[in-house]
């Protein structure tokens, strides 16, 4: 799948501790791989997805649902995983 | 909530000695246990749980800072130290680069939220350029305190 374009979907943070570190940083770690512009939004609070510290910044809760944009060459394949991070329970804190 | 709330003065490392991961995350709880706000008889359950958090991926979240942390009954309310190292310390960070500046949270075990808050804290003020800068510059523990409980980012 290398589909262009702009693609967007809404997710509702899984993970019990809220979008913390670890997610964020894994979220990070995944969406540098993709060439596509990647941002992520809580409400009017919008992240560069690529950065951890601007997704800790958008004080996810639990329960939260935020939006994942993707812009760019490699955005279909992009989308899926992306949301997946959000949406894992994880293993709780860290 | 603002820094100065859970930052120990008195765990605040001007000058790192230890010059590793695990060094340092040894010598900042060892700051907390000295400033009476953890048990001896907790020290090295909580080193372990910080160290165990950091093997999970790390917090060196990238420009020269790191956020490790763990969740402690050691603790009944967030409690932070703070490090400097002019060398830099290799901590496997986001961006590759050695850390320089390190806020090693310690919260209780039953408030994530607040956990999450506070690390929104520390993250938003470390995001401030002029706000490393300053504290990167300071060299005793007098002047990180003025830093971190005025200003920016307090």
């Amino acid at each position: 799948m290398n589909e262009a374009g702009r693609y967007r979907r809404k997710v509702v943070v899984a993970n019990p501790s809220g979008l913390h570190m670890r997610p964020a940083a894994a979220f990070q770690q995944l969406a540098s791989r993709f060439s596509s512009s990647i941002t992520v939004s809580n409400g009017t609070n919008r992240a560069n997805g690529k950065s951890a510290m601007e997704l800790i910044l958008l004080v996810a809760l639990p329960g939260t649902e935020l939006t994942v944009e993707v812009e760019g060459e490699d955005a279909a394949a992009a989308l899926d995983p992306l949301v997946a991070v959000l949406a894992d329970p994880g293993e709780g804190y860290g | 909530m603002r820094m100065s709330h859970f930052v120990v003065k008195e765990a605040i490392q001007p000058a790192l000695t230890e010059t590793t991961r695990d060094g340092v995350i040894r010598e900042l709880v060892a700051s907390l246990e000295s400033a009476g706000r953890v048990l001896k008889s907790d020290l090295v359950d909580v080193v372990e749980a910080v160290l165990r958090r950091e093997r999970l991926g790390t917090t060196g979240i990238g420009r020269g800072i790191a956020i490790p942390h763990t969740r402690h009954a050691a603790v009944g309310q967030l409690v932070a130290a703070v490090g400097l190292s002019a060398a830099g310390v290799p901590f496997e960070s986001l961006d590759g680069e050695p850390v320089h500046v390190f806020f090693l949270l310690v919260s209780p075990q039953d408030q994530p939220a607040n956990h999450l808050r506070a690390l929104e804290h520390v993250v938003g003020a470390l995001r401030d350029d002029a706000f490393i800068q300053k504290l990167r510059a300071c060299t005793t523990q007098d002047e990180v305190w003025a830093v971190i409980s005025g200003g920016t980012g307090a």
